[in-house]
């Protein structure tokens, strides 16, 4: 279920991203910001600071690269 | 061979964590992504003709597909006006000389202004607005996949049409801007001398006419930084996917316990971050 309400979540903002090219920046760090918290909700039994971190990083490198795509485009 | 394993492969010398997976690299990616983006903005300004914007619009393609489009309608072509051409290029220099990105400038000029400083009485207008897209056929159909745009496009009001191409550096970028104006003039008198029409109020042309002076065709860059940014963050989301895939396989086959995120999670954050910059185009309408 939860995998579900991520890909929903991940695929909807990716969807508006490409459909609504002036509001590129929010929607970067709207996806952006939305993993990282599915991540910390997900593992909130067991959070530690190393998981935190592996989706801290890994939604900022997707944000970085949406945000530069979305300039470049 | 050990650096690769080290690298790609979960292993003792890595916690069995691929440290490309690590935090400290994902860090160095992100920090490598910024640098290189810094780095294309800074060599694209530098040396133009390299690194650049590579785009092939060209005012008669846009004429001919609108045109095109119009006849699918059983509606007749727009026959091209020089006062309107010289509206559109007015347009776009003032965006250009003074910065903005709409159909009203910021200090309330709005396109209507153009067609009455050019003396183009009107009986009905429109204006059309396209930035950074690589072709003709592209800017045409991002018009007609808008409504208001296509209205426009596919309007039976409008009988001229005009339209400037101008390739500039806009808001801290290299940009083509497009600019389609639309028109029916109130009488059916020819078009006013070209000598009319330059004379033009000074509110409007004193900046943009400074920019139109000093427009010039740039040279077709080598590298498309548009293409060269896409290139970059597909490879390196495809490599990341890569060795997430040979992470997982790797880690259930062997059935280690390791303190980590969901990999599955990942594989689907990465998956959709794939479709979206492989979805991405070029170009922005107004």
């Amino acid at each position: 279920m939860s995998y579900l309400i991520l890909v929903l979540v991940l695929g909807g903002l990716g969807g508006a991203y490409l459909y609504w090219p002036a509001y590129r920046l929010g929607l970067s760090l709207a996806l952006g910001l939305s993993y990282f918290l599915w991540g910390v909700l997900v593992h909130k039994n067991q959070l530690h600071w190393q998981i935190v971190l592996e989706y801290f990083s890994l939604a900022l490198l997707g944000v970085s690269l949406l945000i530069f795509m979305g300039l470049r485009a | 061979m050990s650096l690769l394993f080290h690298l790609f492969l979960p292993h003792s010398s890595n916690n069995y964590k691929a440290k490309t997976l690590h935090v400290s690299s994902l860090s160095a990616l992100m920090l490598l992504v910024m640098v290189s983006q810094i780095l294309i903005t800074i060599f694209s300004r530098a040396v133009p003709g390299v690194l650049g914007i590579a785009t092939s619009i060209t005012v008669q393609e846009l004429i001919d597909l609108t045109n095109s489009k119009r006849q699918e309608q059983g509606l007749p072509a727009l026959a091209v006006n020089q006062t309107l051409v010289q509206v559109a290029q007015q347009k776009a220099a003032d965006m250009i000389a003074k910065n903005y990105w709409a159909h009203t400038s910021p200090d309330g000029l709005t396109p209507w202004t153009f067609f009455k400083s050019a003396n183009y009485k009107y009986l009905y207008a429109g204006e059309n607005l396209a930035r950074d897209f690589s072709d003709s056929t592209s800017v045409v159909n991002a018009w007609m996949n808008s409504s208001t745009h296509r209205e426009n496009i596919v309007s039976n009001r409008y009988r001229e049409i005009g339209i400037a191409v101008i390739h500039d550096t806009f808001q801290g970028q290299p940009t083509t801007l497009v600019v389609q104006m639309f028109g029916t003039q109130v009488s059916s008198a020819p078009v006013v001398a070209q000598k009319q029409v330059t004379k033009t109020v000074g509110q409007i042309t004193e900046a943009a006419e400074a920019v139109l002076a000093e427009i010039q065709a740039p040279p077709l860059p080598v590298i498309d930084s548009f293409s060269l940014t896409k290139a970059v963050s597909i490879s390196l989301t495809l490599i990341l996917l890569t060795v997430m895939v040979i992470d997982a396989v790797v880690i259930t086959r062997k059935r280690i316990v390791r303190l980590s995120g969901k990999a599955w999670a990942h594989l689907v954050f990465l998956g959709i971050l794939l479709l979206v910059i492989i979805g991405i185009q070029p170009g922005l309408i107004l």
